[in-house]
């Protein structure tokens, strides 16, 4: 069994011991099982399911991810029970992003846009997953 | 005092009911707005817990010279971020902490400390006197704490810093104590303080899938910004705080006040009756 904790700023999201997880990062979804090497990576937005379970999962957004033999530390800006996602919310997100992203001008601005529609996008593909 | 009819007396009476009846309302919806951002405080601790513990597996074994967020200067300038409330009516929240701010700049005067203001109160009062100010920001407290601008300024002072423009950054912000008492605290924010302990041995068996020293510094980044972030969320409930008692004070003084006046009023009237008896009283006599 391994400990998995996922924390956003508006407090504690999920807290359980599980056989495995499956987190999302930057190069890729990655499985951790209990004894695992330490590794210390970036969140990608994406579903965190528990237990090979998909309909078992947590939709995240950026953050960091600590992974030691004994726990794994997800510090994520936002995390919602599958259930709790609101794609109607997540569609006009995407639309927003992709209205801006065609008028957008500095590299900022791009950036920011980008990052709202690869959240958007994620958390609609999320939902899709899971149904 | 020049002696007040009845009727003024009342008007007066009044005039204090209607104060009271403000003053009741300001301290529920303080009590309520209290209740929220303390809710707020309480459930963002796990994060920043979490992260700080994070931050110290991680610096314990970074060598200081290779981030020049932790480099280590000789202090002549210095950038001060102060914390205020956007609205008054809050006790001696606000004067309390720009008196602060005050004696840090005294101890300071033989350095050049810039000011970054946040909150209406204290921008109004340093830009009306001779301050550097680097920037200030009204209307932060609004709705909820806005995190936008706890990064913005984050990062317009990692940037002097790195920067070479100042050599140090101070933050002070009132923060609740306990439940019941707030004080103006100063902390610094710049160059990083190292989190005490925490040496785990086996930091060195880490893995880093991306490049470490980006990595690194988007975690001393986001820690900053929550650091900032923070500090705003515990002068916002201690605001709150200090608010709902001021105004709990004042509903107080307004009852007690009422009680006075209601007992001069009833003694004028008593005088004012009796005035009247010995008129008619004199006046039948004379009839006789």
């Amino acid at each position: 069994m391994i400990k998995v904790e996922i924390v956003t700023p508006q407090g504690l999201a999920f807290s359980k011991e599980v056989n495995s997880v499956n987190i999302p990062t930057v190069e890729g979804e990655i499985g951790v099982l209990p004894k695992h090497m330490y590794l210390m990576t970036l969140l990608k937005p994406g579903l965190v399911y528990f237990d090979g379970d998909e309909k078992k999962g947590m939709a995240v957004t950026y953050g960091v991810v600590d992974v030691t033999p004994e726990k794994v530390l997800i510090l994520a800006e936002e995390a919602y029970e599958v259930g709790e996602i609101d794609v109607g919310k997540a569609k006009e997100e995407f639309e927003t992003a992709m209205r801006k992203l065609a008028t957008a001008q500095t590299m900022e601005e791009i950036k920011e846009w980008e990052k709202m529609k690869e959240k958007a996008q994620a958390l609609i593909e999320v939902v899709e997953r899971v149904r | 005092m020049p002696k007040l009819s009845p009727r003024d007396i009342r008007r007066k009476i009044q005039g204090i009911k209607n104060t009271r009846r403000i003053t009741n309302a300001m301290k529920v919806v303080s009590a309520a707005k209290l209740r929220r951002a303390q809710e707020l405080l309480y459930s963002s601790r796990p994060y920043s817990d979490k992260l700080y513990e994070l931050v110290r597996d991680l610096i314990a074994h970074i060598d200081r010279e290779t981030l020049p967020l932790l480099k280590e200067k000789e202090e002549r300038k210095i950038d001060l971020i102060l914390v205020t409330a956007d609205r008054g009516l809050a006790g001696a929240f606000n004067s309390n902490i720009i008196r602060e701010a005050e004696k840090f700049l005294e101890e300071r005067r033989d350095k050049k400390v810039s000011l970054i203001l946040i909150g209406r109160k204290g921008y109004q009062y340093f830009s009306k006197r001779n301050y550097p100010i680097v920037k200030g920001y009204d209307e932060v407290f609004r709705k909820e704490v806005n995190f936008g601008i706890a990064r913005e300024v984050s990062e317009i002072v990692r940037e002097r810093f790195v920067g070479e423009e100042v050599d140090a950054v101070y933050l002070m912000n009132n923060e609740m104590i306990t439940r019941a008492s707030y004080k103006p605290i100063t902390r610094k924010f710049l160059p990083f303080e190292l989190p005490e302990g925490g040496s785990r041995e086996d930091y060195s068996v880490y893995n880093f899938e991306v490049e470490e020293e980006d990595f690194i510094k988007r975690i001393l980044n986001l820690y900053l910004n929550y650091q900032l972030y923070r500090a705003m969320v515990e002068s916002n409930a201690a605001e709150h705080f200090a608010r709902m008692v001021a105004m709990d004070n004042a509903t107080k003084n307004a009852d007690d006040l009422v009680k006075q006046w209601t007992l001069i009023f009833n003694k004028a009237r008593q005088e004012s009756i009796t005035l009247e008896l010995i008129d008619i009283v004199g006046a039948a006599e004379a009839m006789k």
